[in-house]
């Protein structure tokens, strides 16, 4: 990861702004994607948060200075779009009196694009259980194996408010799983 | 009721995509980028295009003014506010006709018959 980073940051440096954001978009397009799935959970839904995600990526990829991680900068644009998008949706969810994380885990029965095992369906049902930012740092811990001072710079949190966070999220997963 | 253990399992999200879903992806992120940009371009051509014929409209009613008003002006020798019947409308001297003789008296009328319409000028020697 570091490599492919240095080289595309060398790419910037060189005002290589296309052949840059082309490496980016190879690169990274995949990680995004389940980063953002896992936050907004349905395929179509992730789809548009990636697009809008490269766009900003590509419209802000001048901004980018090298101070931070280029993907720490890369995974807080698809974190904030994703947030965004779900905080757009629970607006109009208020509206409607819907409960946006109920909905999405009924939508998890539907989604032609979900094909995992009852265990894993449990488990995505548990996870959707946790308020917003437990479940940001379930998931960068639990699936991407980030580490906790990776995922402080992404969500701009000590890293010991995630780890409570993270401790707190397991045992409320652990408790779904037992009593559902 | 399933047991799960998150520490010693791991366990995959369950989530899938539609076949050749990233393989297609660069396609379309990089049109809709393009997409994007040339809808910027329009939007400036537009604009630019838009703020020259204000800007050109402004300075032709500027131009137009000035001229109108140097044209008024220019003869200042001429020009008394006295002999302004009405906005459009300037007596000039420099026509002669000489209405305070007697012999050759023009009437009202007559004198009507030189405003031949509202941008002329008309003189009478006083």
């Amino acid at each position: 990861m570091n490599n492919v980073d240095n080289k595309i940051k060398i790419l910037l440096i060189n005002g290589k702004k296309e052949q840059a954001f082309k490496q980016i978009l190879s690169e990274y397009k995949e990680k995004l994607y389940w980063q953002i799935r896992r936050i907004v959970i349905s395929h179509h839904d992730t789809d548009d948060v990636l697009q809008n995600t490269f766009i900003k990526i590509w419209n802000n990829i001048n901004n980018f200075r090298g101070d931070s991680k280029l993907y720490t900068w890369l995974y807080r644009i698809a974190t904030n779009e994703s947030i965004a998008f779900l905080n757009t949706k629970k607006r109009k969810s208020f509206f409607t009196g819907d409960n946006n994380n109920i909905k999405l885990a009924n939508y998890l029965e539907s989604d032609v694009y979900f094909d995992g095992n009852e265990i894993q369906k449990k488990l995505q049902k548990a996870i959707l259980q946790l308020p917003d930012k437990q479940r940001l740092v379930f998931n960068m811990k639990y699936f991407d194996d980030l580490k906790f001072n990776e995922i402080s710079e992404i969500l701009d949190t000590s890293t010991g408010a995630l780890k409570a966070s993270y401790h707190i999220a397991v045992k409320k997963i652990k408790e779904y799983l037992n009593n559902n | 009721m399933i047991m799960i253990d998150l520490e010693k399992n791991k366990i995959n999200s369950g989530f899938n995509v539609p076949n050749n879903y990233f393989d297609n992806l660069d396609k379309t992120i990089l049109s809709k980028i393009q997409h994007q940009y040339n809808d910027k371009n329009n939007n400036i051509l537009q604009r630019t295009i838009i703020y020259t014929i204000s800007i050109a409209a402004s300075l032709l009613f500027i131009f137009n003014i000035t001229s109108y008003n140097n044209a008024s002006y220019k003869n200042n020798d001429y020009y008394d506010e006295d002999y302004i019947l009405n906005d459009d409308f300037i007596i000039d001297e420099s026509i002669n006709i000489d209405i305070a003789n007697n012999d050759n008296k023009i009437s009202n009328f007559e004198i009507e018959e030189f405003i031949l319409n509202d941008d002329d000028i008309y003189t009478i020697n006083q």
